[in-house]
């Protein structure tokens, strides 16, 4: 398993905590090997990444949190959920 | 139906679960766009048409899960005027998980009925979405022996719930 968390800041602002690495302790603890990766992201959505990332790492499942901000901001703005609903290509496990 | 169907059997099989598949037909039409005090113009035809397609989905449905040692639960279901996706929110808020299927972007009425994003909006439940052109692993874990889960942003409460749900116990 891996846990990926994008940081949505620029490289050079790159935030000290890494909330992948939390998840990963809570994971541990029940047994289940998992690896943290931090990603900056230098280009594109949110979205857009996590897919790739995805397929470059041949994942068989997305696990994700969903619409973080409100529908209507991602309607407007788009967002990393609707980006996923539109383009995935491998099964998506999704919460709110 | 088929993309749905394995994946569903799968882990209903693997968790030992009550299967229940929701067939909901859609809500009737009505236009007015008769003459003036006219009657309105009421289509029912794509009703009529999902109801005779029922039958069908019924009988892979139990194809599917016979012998599979689950328990197997065809339902059928009329949409009202709140559409379909707010019958199929009734039912999917007394599940533990929701398997649906990714929306048809290739559909002329796609934005209109946008059941998955509701699905996982307003469930309140996990939701696994099943994409329109890849298959899917008949098991999680199984088909590289690379990592195969990704656990992203944003990464709180739900993200962790759904990760724990989904990690193989061990």
């Amino acid at each position: 398993m891996k846990v990926i968390w994008i940081n949505p800041q620029l490289e050079t602002e790159a935030s000290l905590d890494f909330p992948a690495a939390d998840i990963c302790a809570a994971l541990a603890r029940h047994s289940v090997r998992c690896e943290a990766t931090e990603q900056i992201k230098p280009w594109g959505s949110v979205g857009e990444m996590l897919l790739a990332c995805a397929n470059e790492m041949e994942a068989d499942l997305l696990v994700m949190g969903c619409y973080g901000h409100t529908r209507l901001r991602e309607l407007v703005f788009g967002g990393a959920s609707r980006h996923v609903l539109a383009h995935m290509s491998l099964p998506v496990l999704m919460s709110h | 139906m088929q993309r749905l169907l394995a994946p569903a059997v799968q882990l209903a099989e693997t968790f030992q679960s009550h299967l229940i598949a929701l067939s909901v037909v859609p809500p009737v039409s009505v236009i007015s766009a008769g003459p003036p005090n006219g009657p309105p113009i009421v289509l029912d035809e794509h009703c009529k048409a999902c109801r005779e397609r029922n039958p069908a989905l019924k009988s892979a449905f139990e194809a599917a899960t016979r012998g599979r040692g689950l328990v197997g639960d065809w339902r059928e279901d009329e949409a009202d005027a709140f559409g379909i996706a707010a019958r199929v929110l009734e039912y999917a808020r007394a599940c533990d998980l929701v398997i649906a299927s990714q929306k048809d972007a290739a559909w002329p009425w796609v934005d209109l009925l946008d059941v998955p994003e509701r699905l996982a909006i307003e469930s309140g439940r996990p939701v696994l979405l099943v994409p329109h052109t890849a298959s899917v692993p008949a098991r999680v874990g199984e088909r590289y022996s690379s990592p195969g889960i990704v656990g992203a942003r944003p990464l709180g409460q739900s993200t962790t719930r759904c990760l724990f749900s989904k990690a193989p116990k061990q």
